[in-house]
């Protein structure tokens, strides 16, 4: 399959590769499948690109990565309906708004999107955690995790 | 939009699984209890309003040319702590 997306041009990719939200995106519901496209110059942001609509896409970015301690409180009736049993059956995914100013550039922490890696359905879900928000700076999570001596 | 009078204790119901139910009611504030099919999804307005935004700005955020900037920078600050 293929399409011509406005960001990257024309996109060849297998059907078993579309992740699909049931719901599609909180408050977009026509936007329900997506790519991943991920690729070394991007790196640790990867894409996630609408099939349904090539002028739309995301940047997304594993939160672990920003934060290797976070604990994302998602409720157990969400899981269970992606067959969610472990945090190995589990993609996660915060969208990153970018911006002129690096220190203006946010990452979405409170409604990741969460993905079964087995049969790619996925949710964007509302996390319980009352300290994470739509847009906390990015910067600011890295270097926390560079003071703890953590990787990226 | 369909308006109902109800007092404390007593219900609405949309469709035939859907049970809304007035739990307390105080001076600035009523707590209503929801009853739905846990496949449906029920946000407080004004957290759907501002992650659908966020969702959209996002789009509209995407820049090649900063986005590998960043990457680029990102990937050097990992390298420097592997050396570290």
């Amino acid at each position: 399959m293929e399409i011509n997306t406005k960001i990257l041009g024309n996109i060849v990719f297998q059907e078993e590769s579309i992740i699909n939200l049931k719901e599609g995106l909180i408050g977009l519901d026509d936007k329900k499948k997506f790519i991943l496209i991920e690729k070394e110059n991007f790196k640790p942001f990867s894409y996630l690109q609408s099939t349904e609509n090539g002028n739309f896409s995301l940047i997304v970015i594993n939160p672990f990565l920003l934060n290797p301690n976070l604990e994302l409180q998602i409720d157990e009736p969400t899981l269970d309906s992606l067959n969610i049993k472990s945090i190995q059956d589990m993609l996660v995914l915060s969208i990153v708004v970018f911006a002129n100013k690096m220190e203006d550039i946010s990452v979405n922490f409170k409604a990741p999107i969460i993905i079964n890696i087995h049969d790619k359905k996925g949710k964007q879900v509302i996390v319980d955690n009352p300290e994470l928000t739509v847009n906390m700076p990015l910067f600011q999570k890295i270097s926390i995790t560079e003071n703890k001596g953590r990787q990226l | 939009m369909l308006v109902l009078n109800r007092k404390k204790n007593e219900s609405i119901i949309i469709g035939n699984n859907i049970e809304i139910k007035i739990l307390k009611i105080s001076p600035n504030c009523v707590q209503i209890g929801v009853d739905a099919p846990q496949s449906l999804s029920i946000f407080r307005d004004e957290v759907f309003k501002e992650i659908k935004k966020q969702n959209l700005v996002a789009s509209k955020s995407i820049d090649n040319q900063k986005i590998t900037n960043i990457a680029d920078m990102l990937q050097k600050l990992n390298t420097n702590e592997r050396e570290d």
